[in-house]
Order: C-alpha cells, then sequence, then structure tokens
C-alpha cells in the first residue's frame, strides 16, 4: 500500500469531517438555497468521500497487485529540522528583539548552519552578510516600500 | 488601437515604469536562471513590495519578471544542464549538447530570440482576443461565471497528475477561503471564536508559503553548501547565422501557436508547452533523429512555446478571472490586491490599466531580447550564487514580506504553516497548485452560485436553462468523466505484469 496516498486520504477524511461538523453549527437567520453553510458542507463531505475513495483505491491496488508504492525519504533531515525550527523561532521572537537584531542573527546563522566549510575567513563573510543583508531589507523596506518593521519589545516598540 | 498606443505605450515609457521593466525582466531572467528557483517564487515574494506603489508600475514590474523569469530558465538549461525553471527542462535537451559541442553562444542566441519572438507574438494575441471575449463575457450573469469557474477547475484538476488528490487538493483550498465571515450574509465560517480568524485567511501569505517557503525547504533538502560551482564553458557569438534563423521560421510560428493556446487552457503552463512544442518540431522534422543531439529547432520549439504561454495565459485570467497557470494565479491576486477585479468590467471601465499591461507584455519581451543577447554570461554566474547566502535571503525576504503584507504577525505564521505543509505535501506527491486555485476561485464559484440562485428565487435548474452555462457545465462534467475513466484504468484495474 501506497503510504503516501493512505496519509492524504486519512487527512482528508479528518479534515472534510472535522470542518463539516464546524459547519453544521454555522448559526443563519434563515437556511435557504444560497446560504452560507450551504458549499461549506458540500465541498467538506466531498473531502470525507474523496479521501475514502483514495483509501479504497489503494485497498484495491494492494490486492491487485498494482500498487508501485515509492517510499517516502526526507534527505538531510536533522538539516531539515533545524532550519524549520529556525524559522518558526525568527517568527516568535521577531516582535520581542526586533527586526535588526533577529535578523541579523537568523541570516548569519543560517549561512554558517548551510556551509561546509567552517574557516574564520568563511565566518567574516557569513557575519558581513547578515549584516549588509538586515541593513539593506531594512532601508528598502522603511524608506522605499513605507512598511513599518518591528522594533522590539525590548527596545521599547 | 491608437488608444493602446495612446494611453499603453505612454505610460509604461514614463521613466518610473520603463526602469521597473527593465528590473523586473533582469530580475526575472536571474530568478528563473536559479535552479530551483521561479518565476512564481519571484512575484510571490515581491507582492507585498507592491501594496505601496499605485497599479500599473506594480503590475509592470511583476509582468517583466513573468516574462524574464520564463526565459531565465533557459541559460543554465544550456550552459550547466540544469534548468532554471521546469518549463527550460525540454531546453536542455538540445541546448546543452550545443553548449559541448562549442556552441553555447548559437543555443543562447537562438534561446534568446525564440523567447522575445514567442512572447510577443501571444502578447499580440493577448491584445487582440482579450477585449473581444471580455465584451462577450459582458452579457454573461452569475450563472454563466459560476459554470466558467466550474469549467476552469474541471481542467485544473484534470491535470493534475492524480484525479483524487488533484481534486482533495482543490476541495482544501475551497475549505480554507470558506474562514472567516461570509460575503453576502457576513455570517462566521470556520472561526473557532477567534477575532483574528473572522478576516479570514490572506491569500498573499497562502502563496508565498505555498510557493517560496516550500522552494526553499527543497532546497534545503538538497543539503549545506559544498562549495562546488558548475563550469560556464567559453560563449562564443551569441546572434545565430541568418540562414539558421530564416530556417527556423515555421518552428516560431507553430512553436508559438502551441505556447499560446495552452497557455490559455487553465492550469496547463511552460513546462507542458515546452514539451508538447518539442515533440511537434521533432514530428515535422525531416530529421527526427537528430533531436537530442544539439538541434537548433529544439532549442528553437522549447523557447518559443515556452515563453508563447505568457501571453496566452493572461487571457482568462483578466477577461475571466481563471487563471492559465501558477504565474497568472499569483498575478491575478496581484491585480486583486491593487483593488482591480479581472473580468469585462476591467475592459469597460478600467482600461488605463489594461492597456499599460498589453503594453509591458510588449516591451518586457524587448527587453528579454535585449538582456538575453547583451547579459546572458554574466546572468549564469549571478545564478551561481551560493546556497548559504541565497536560501536565508529567500527566506527573510518571504517571512518579512508576508508580515509586511498586513503587519500582523499572524499572516508571518500562516506563510511558515503553509510553507511546511507544502513540503509535506510535496514530499507525498501531492499537487499544490489545486489548493492555491480552490483558494483563489472558491470565492468566485460561491458567490456567483449564490447570487445566482437568489436571482432564480432557488430554481437550480437555471445552470441548465442558460444555453453558455448548461454546454461549460456539460464539458466540465466530461473532463472530470474521462478523467474518472483514466483514473479507473490506471489505478483501479489489474495492470498487465511485464513479462
Amino acid at each position: 500500500m501506497d503510504k503516501k496516498n493512505v496519509s492524504i486520504g486519512i487527512g482528508s477524511v479528518v479534515f472534510g469531517a472535522f470542518f463539516f461538523i464546524s459547519a453544521l453549527g454555522i448559526k443563519e437567520a434563515k437556511a435557504s438555497s444560497a446560504s452560507a453553510s450551504l458549499f461549506p458542507k458540500i465541498i467538506t463531505a466531498m473531502m470525507v468521500i474523496m479521501g475514502l475513495l483514495l483509501l479504497l483505491r489503494e485497498y484495491v491496488r494492494m490486492h491487485n497487485g498494482s500498487s508501485n508504492p515509492k517510499p517516502i525519504q526526507i534527505k538531510n533531515g536533522k538539516l531539515m529540522l533545524v532550519f524549520c525550527a529556525s524559522m518558526l523561532l525568527y517568527a516568535l521572537l521577531l516582535e520581542i528583539l526586533g527586526f535588526l537584531i533577529c535578523t541579523f542573527l537568523y541570516l548569519t546563522a543560517m549561512a554558517i548552519l548551510l556551509d561546509k566549510e567552517k574557516s574564520r575567513r568563511s565566518m567574516l563573510y557569513k557575519v558581513l552578510f547578515g549584516g549588509l543583508l538586515t541593513a539593506a531589507i531594512y532601508l528598502m523596506f522603511n524608506n522605499f516600500f513605507n512598511a513599518s518593521l518591528p522594533i522590539g519589545m525590548i527596545f521599547g516598540g | 488601437m491608437a488608444d493602446f498606443f495612446r494611453i499603453g505605450f505612454a505610460e509604461v515609457l514614463s521613466f518610473q515604469n520603463l526602469f521597473l521593466v527593465i528590473f523586473g525582466v533582469f530580475l526575472g531572467t536571474v530568478v528563473g536562471a536559479i535552479p530551483g528557483l521561479t518565476a512564481t517564487l519571484a512575484i510571490s515574494l515581491l507582492i507585498p513590495l507592491t501594496f505601496g506603489m499605485d497599479a500599473v508600475p506594480a503590475l509592470v514590474l511583476l509582468l517583466g519578471i513573468y516574462c524574464g523569469g520564463i526565459y531565465g530558465g533557459s541559460i543554465t538549461a544550456i550552459l550547466i544542464n540544469a534548468p532554471g525553471t521546469p518549463g527550460a527542462a525540454a531546453t536542455l535537451l538540445d541546448g546543452h549538447p550545443m553548449a559541448k559541442q562549442g556552441r553555447a553562444g548559437e543555443a543562447l542566441g537562438i534561446a534568446t530570440l525564440s523567447s522575445a519572438l514567442g512572447g510577443m507574438l501571444s502578447a499580440f494575441v493577448l491584445i487582440f482576443l482579450a477585449q473581444k471575449i471580455a465584451f462577450v463575457a459582458l452579457e454573461f450573469s452569475g450563472q454563466e461565471y459560476f459554470a466558467i469557474s466550474v469549467f476552469g477547475l474541471s481542467i485544473i484538476v484534470s491535470l493534475s497528475k492524480d484525479l483524487v488528490k488533484g481534486m482533495i487538493a482543490g476541495l482544501f483550498g475551497f475549505t480554507v477561503g470558506f474562514i472567516g465571515l461570509d460575503g453576502i450574509t457576513s455570517v462566521q465560517r470556520f472561526t473557532f471564536g477567534s477575532v483574528r480568524m473572522m478576516s479570514g485567511v490572506n491569500m498573499i501569505p497562502v502563496i508565498i508559503g505555498l510557493f517560496a517557503v516550500t522552494e526553499i525547504l527543497r532546497l534545503v533538502e538538497e543539503g549545506k553548501d559544498d562549495g562546488k560551482r558548475a563550469e560556464i564553458g567559453r560563449i562564443n557569438r551569441i546572434l545565430p547565422p541568418t540562414k539558421v534563423l530564416f530556417r527556423l521560421i515555421p518552428t516560431f510560428i507553430r512553436s508559438s501557436i502551441i505556447g499560446t493556446l495552452v497557455g490559455i487552457l487553465p492550469g496547463a503552463g511552460a513546462n507542458i508547452a515546452s514539451f508538447v512544442s518539442y515533440n511537434e518540431a521533432k514530428r515535422a522534422s525531416k530529421h527526427p533523429e537528430l533531436f537530442g543531439t544539439g538541434v537548433e529547432e529544439g532549442v528553437a520549439a522549447c523557447e518559443t512555446a515556452n515563453n508563447a504561454v505568457t501571453g496566452g495565459a493572461m487571457i482568462p485570467m483578466l477577461t475571466l478571472g481563471i487563471p492559465g497557470d501558477a504565474v497568472t494565479a499569483v498575478l491575478l491576486s496581484a491585480l486583486m490586491v491593487q483593488g482591480y477585479a479581472p473580468g469585462p468590467l476591467l475592459f469597460s471601465e478600467h482600461m488605463d490599466v489594461v492597456y499599460p499591461i498589453y503594453a509591458a507584455m510588449v516591451l518586457a519581451n524587448i527587453f528579454v531580447l535585449i538582456i538575453g543577447l547583451a547579459a546572458a554570461r554574466p546572468v549564469a554566474k549571478i545564478a551561481m550564487v551560493s546556497k548559504k547566502f541565497l536560501i536565508p535571503g529567500i527566506a527573510i525576504f518571504a517571512m518579512i514580506g508576508s508580515f509586511a503584507s498586513s503587519g500582523y504577525l499572524w499572516d508571518l505564521w500562516v506563510t511558515l504553516v503553509f510553507g511546511i505543509l507544502g513540503f509535506v505535501l510535496y514530499k507525498l506527491d501531492f499537487d499544490v497548485m489545486p489548493i492555491v486555485l480552490g483558494l483563489l476561485l472558491g470565492e468566485m464559484v460561491e458567490r456567483y452560485f449564490r447570487q445566482a440562485m437568489i436571482l432564480a428565487k432557488g430554481d437550480w435548474t437555471t445552470f441548465f436553462t442558460r444555453p453558455i452555462s448548461c454546454i461549460l457545465l456539460v464539458f466540465a462534467l466530461l473532463s472530470i468523466l474521462w478523467n474518472v475513466y483514466k483514473d479507473i484504468k490506471k489505478n483501479w484495474l489489474p495492470q498487465k505484469q511485464a513479462k
């Protein structure tokens, strides 16, 4: 059985069922053929049906021998996890530390993380990269696009 | 036509807009040249930055990126056998062999000329056809718009690798679009008591997440930067001999038609156009056995077609609000962010925006030619930027861009959630394009359906008593049924085992 399709099938059934039940609770003054709950009910019900269809299809394929599942492979899993965690951490700390500190730290740390070379000279380039790009983005967003970036709660922002 | 030149070109040839077109084409070319990055990513990253711009400069910049981005993929496809974009995957079949034979310059010249020609011809098709389609669509009512949207969605879903998964993706996009207050009755839907959720899920952070963050994660998955760079060989003369160009004229014409038609088809993009065109060029050739060994027609067919998609894909997007490919799906959101709804009203009330769009498409392809002929080698060198700088740089642009789109951290979290989700779905062989289209078109489908039902006083047969609506819904049903049949044959019946 193709685990990928089974995962999607189960996900679709669970997601669809959850939102279908939520759609039943949509409060309206008057039910009609043009009501706000009609489409959500139809769409989420279809998600459940499609999910079940996918699961059934995988079951049939497994039994008639036509299933040819390819395993789910994630290369460099640890690197991926650290990178994802770093983005989430950036979002958590952005309003606390402010754009300048957060972005500089993120860019420098990621440049170090994503490079195999760890010489002193390359570290300097990465720090420079972090500083220059942070400044460039700050100037671009603040002056050119008039978008305000977080100052940081620790600086009274 | 006089208005097109007077209003369109006059607007686009202003100093600011001219600079933006050139900058957009250059930036799009560089991004398109970098393997793993696409015009879709570049445009989705830049949309938040266009909020503070007027509509015409914003659209002119994004269209420049679109045309440059589709072309840029050919540069690295030819020079280092790595297509910068999916649309250039077929270009390397003959482009890189030409480079290995010492004819890299000629290959780049043909790719550049082909891209500019294909893009220009499809831009003219856009100019001549779009208004006519829009005026026909002026007679449409909610029933017809509902039917068109359903037909468009059915085509997109049908073009997914897997019909059932494509439908699940589209339905998921629809469901995300329901979150918030209902547009007609202001009833809360799927808000779970959250005030933040009442304003719904902003489409820009979702697009940035699914197209930009997912791509970044795919690049990270390839591993750390090992410092190795591909060798760019010597580039000799770029302009191909005149007799070669004359010989390629039938290929240019055929491939432009193929690319434009594929572009018009919702959901079909540059990669489909370039492979179809390549196959047709091979079939039409007196020496098909030479294709794959470094034949000029091979490069010309792919590049003409993939750039011809640009004008074709803009037609359904501008006239009916149905995007022709992933890039126009993102451009559609950019247009809506600027306050312009695509459709006939855009043509009847906002030709001051439409004419500059036409002019920008023509001008962008002229600059594709200029930049491509003058700067292919420097662009290739820039495209080899180190991953350790490229990935964090794009990540920051994606995160700050989505934050700046509204000023709320919530949108940054939406981007990250959808980015990680997009990567997980990619690993599960799940196409994300129907998610975006479900999100973009779902609201339209529902709104038109409900408007039609209100006007018809609840009589659902109204969709079948109006001829155009009926025909389109029947076509949508036939399209789905045809794909159901194919799916049953492929996935449900026992396959014959190879002996």
